[in-house]
């Protein structure tokens, strides 16, 4: 009675340790299939951080590259701006020297238009004399040179004050000096 | 706000580019063609500065700065003289008629804007 228990006992063991046996079998093939797993998850996450390594490096590069190029564009800038703003000023100081010969040129047209009436005039006082053979009209002539004289001397008077009031007083190329008082 | 300049110059080209330079530092111009003008023009109006030539038809400039310092609102308004006169004669001419300074044209633009600065602020 007791042997057939232990016989029993015996074989519901066996069959007992050939199940944990297959447990165990499944248990490391599903450990194998996860250690697989993962590592294929770590091999994928690995490469994707260093493709995205890369890209970060690569964008890096460029807003370096741009950041330099935009420094250059802004000191070009700001070269070309300093030169517009030289040309311009030295195009105001030309402009005013412009206008200053602009004046200058009217003022001696006035001059010469003065002078012009005045040599009209000797011409022709010069050529009645010439032409004139009667004495008494030759005297006559005389005294109205007399005359033209005074004109003449009034005339040169004036030509003398408007040189004197010549709108331009300006002798060199520079501009002006300043002076607070 | 911005002050006010009141330029007097017969030359047209010559109120334009001190307008031009004046405007583009910020201030307001008003425009006179010689010194009646200006003088008509600076009663109506509220001043900082006045800047005048000399050599004008109908109203020379120190002519028009005695009128303007026998204004009671002119009395201390700074005028300086732009002009091509740079005898020592004509500045103290100037400075006893009542002018705050005196600039020889041709101006440098920059030299105008700093001696305003300087004058007005």
């Amino acid at each position: 009675m007791v042997a057939d228990e232990v016989r029993d006992l015996s074989g519901r063991t066996s069959h007992f340790s050939q199940q944990i046996r297959g447990l165990l079998a499944n248990m490391q093939v599903s450990i194998e299939a996860t250690e697989g797993a993962i590592n294929q998850m770590a091999a994928q996450d690995m490469t994707f951080a260093l493709t995205s390594k890369d890209q970060v490096e690569q964008a890096m590069i460029g807003i370096e590259e741009m950041n330099r190029r935009t420094g250059q564009t802004v000191e070009e800038l700001n070269h070309i701006a300093g030169e517009v703003e030289s040309s311009v000023n030295q195009a105001i100081v030309s402009l005013q020297f412009q206008d200053m010969v602009t004046q200058l040129l009217g003022h001696v047209v006035r001059r010469l238009e003065v002078l012009g009436e005045i040599a009209g005039d000797e011409g022709r006082l010069s050529a009645a004399l010439r032409d004139t053979a009667d004495p008494e009209a030759a005297l006559r002539l005389m005294q109205s040179l007399s005359e033209h004289v005074e004109q003449l001397s009034e005339k040169l008077s004036e030509l003398k004050r408007s040189v004197s009031n010549n709108p331009v007083q300006q002798s060199s190329f520079s501009s002006g000096d300043v002076e607070l008082f | 706000m911005a002050k006010t300049i009141l330029a007097v110059d017969d030359s047209a080209s010559i109120r334009q580019m001190v307008s031009f330079t004046l405007k583009s530092a910020g201030y307001d111009v008003v425009e006179a063609v010689d010194g009646m003008d200006g003088l008509d023009k600076a009663k109506g109006r509220s001043v900082n500065l006045v800047l005048t030539d000399q050599n004008m038809p109908r109203m020379d400039g120190l002519t028009l700065i005695k009128n303007l310092r026998g204004m009671p609102q002119y009395a201390s308004v700074p005028i300086l003289m732009l002009t091509t006169e740079s005898s020592d004669a004509m500045k103290a001419q100037g400075r006893a008629a009542g002018a705050t300074g005196w600039l020889v044209k041709p101006f440098d633009p920059q030299k105008l804007i700093e001696v305003v600065k300087k004058v007005i602020g």
